[in-house]
């Protein structure tokens, strides 16, 4: 067992050899296929990243009337916290809504005078409600309207967002179809590139192939050196592309920090983090591919 | 030994390259198969390895009925039988050295007995000295002769040759036919497939003719008819 692996393992690493120029060349066409799928990943994360800071800018501002009190303003935000949709609650208290406004006023006497004459706070407390995804507002919305909340509620202006944050549920929608669309039409390139190459180099050894079976070889043992050279094609091409892209990453980041300013995202930070997983599948996916490319293209030559 | 009974082949409707025939051969004997080209006799070759089925008929090889074989026991059934091609199928990336042991590491023999069986088989074609040499580097008999001691690693009881002395001149034949004659001596049973008629006639041993894919004449210490 261990003698007939070694051999296979032997003649993978011969055939690899003898045939350098092919190696090459499947290596490259491996990468090649393995570099679009990359450039569907960065551009998906570039495009999630965009999204993620236009959602971010997107709240709920619900402002309660003066006469309301900080402790029923807390209670809402406990309540609204609890609820799976919402992600953050910004709490804004009734002083902190008049310094605010001071604040911003502070060269207008006018203003500055009409509140001393007021002599009360005319402000009440707002909460900004942020939720985990654009599409869940709506849920927010009508659990705010609710009779108990209507009453302490003087205006919510989600009314203002709406048609912004459809336009983005749509454009989020659009760009995840496009990213699917794309990356299906270059998976479906990728896997027939890498077929026709296997197949090609599956054929230069044809002759080899029905030697092997004349004189006496088992089927596992012809397929032996082809499946092992898939692992050794898969694990070089994945090595070699993931150098490739972190080299361009390096090359491309500081035009997309230029082109993106309010856009923070480090596409070699993202590719550093999910590494295992993106290089991993990356891997999992192309010797799986070739392994089975092997598979059939061999089995047409050992029908001797 | 082999039987072969009403044994017919078609590729297709009007391509029939074996017409209904029947033969044995017995243990050790030396069988020539002869005819003119396209009359099946490489085709018998094909159908003994299994490389080809017969359409109709049965061939036995020993106690093996061949043309019920599992896929999965042809390669049992070819480490049986040595084998020499009409087109050698050599590796022309390996030595002769190398491509004789490579038809003992692909049935998993140990290292110990390859360099053992490797060296006893380029002595017995006299090509002990050449072991290191490339098939191109090697001349058309000296080719055969590496082909004949892959065929003879397995230390087979049959042994087919097609057309072996198809491409060599007089003196290649000879040696190549002699070498033949060695194995047979041997015990080993050899069908020699050859239109070559000075061989035949030289050899004076059984001979199988064929004709349009029939048996035209078997005759023992027969010769060249057609």
């Amino acid at each position: 067992m261990f003698l007939s692996f070694a051999r296979v393992v032997r003649l993978s690493l011969q055939q690899f050899h003898r045939n350098l120029w092919l190696s090459i060349a499947t290596i490259t066409l491996l990468i090649l296929s393995l570099l679009t799928v990359n450039l569907v990943v960065a551009l998906g994360a570039v495009s999630q990243a965009a999204v993620t800071v236009v959602q971010d800018k997107i709240d709920v501002s619900v402002y309660f009337k003066p006469e309301v009190s900080n402790e029923e303003v807390e209670q809402v935000r406990n309540t609204l916290l609890k609820r799976s949709e919402v992600k953050e609650v910004a709490y804004i208290p009734k002083e902190g809504a008049l310094a605010r406004f001071k604040e911003r006023h502070k060269d207008d006497p006018v203003i500055s005078e009409s509140l001393q004459e007021l002599g009360e706070n005319p402000f009440g407390a707002t909460l900004a409600v942020s939720a985990h995804d654009p599409e869940q507002y709506p849920k927010i919305i009508e659990f705010l309207e609710a009779p108990e909340y209507k009453e302490i509620i003087e205006e919510k202006n989600f009314e203002d967002h709406r048609l912004v944050i459809s336009r983005i549920n749509t454009l989020m929608r659009n760009i995840r179809s496009f990213g699917l669309g794309v990356a299906g039409v270059f998976g479906v390139i990728a896997i027939l590139v890498v077929i026709n190459t296997v197949r090609v180099a599956v054929y230069t050894h044809r002759g080899e192939i029905r030697i092997m079976r004349l004189v006496g070889a088992s089927s596992w043992f012809v397929r032996g050196p082809f499946l092992f050279e898939a692992l050794l094609f898969s694990f070089a091409a994945t090595i070699l592309t993931a150098a490739v892209v972190y080299l361009g990453l390096y090359f491309v980041q500081p035009h997309f920090d230029r082109l993106f300013e309010n856009v923070s995202l480090s596409l070699i930070g993202y590719y550093s983090a999910n590494a295992i997983f993106i290089f991993g599948a990356q891997f999992v996916g192309i010797f799986f591919l070739t392994a089975l490319s092997s598979f059939f293209a061999v089995r047409r030559y050992l029908r001797v | 030994m082999i039987n072969l009974h009403n044994v017919t082949k078609m590729y297709s409707e009007d391509a029939v390259a074996l017409k209904n025939i029947s033969f044995a051969v017995k243990s050790g004997e030396f069988v020539s198969i002869v005819g003119q080209s396209g009359t099946g006799k490489s085709t018998i070759i094909k159908i003994l390895i299994a490389e080809e089925r017969p359409t109709k008929g049965q061939v036995e090889i020993g106690d093996w009925d061949i043309t019920r074989i599992r896929a999965g026991d042809i390669p049992m059934l070819r480490r049986q039988i040595g084998v020499v091609f009409q087109d050698l199928k050599l590796l022309p990336a390996m030595t002769a050295y190398e491509n004789i042991a490579f038809a003992l590491e692909v049935v998993g023999a140990l290292p110990r007995r390859i360099k053992e069986v490797v060296p006893q088989v380029l002595r017995i074609v006299g090509l002990e000295d050449k072991a290191h040499r490339y098939p191109l580097q090697l001349s058309g008999g000296e080719q055969q002769r590496v082909v004949i001691a892959r065929a003879l690693v397995h230390r087979p009881k049959i042994f087919l040759a097609d057309e072996p002395t198809g491409n060599l001149d007089a003196l290649n034949t000879r040696e190549i036919i002699d070498i033949l004659k060695k194995i047979n001596s041997f015990g080993t049973t050899v069908v020699l497939v050859t239109h070559n008629r000075e061989v035949v006639n030289q050899l004076r041993r059984r001979v199988i003719t064929l004709n349009g894919g029939e048996i035209m004449s078997d005759h023992e210490n027969g010769k060249y008819v057609l």
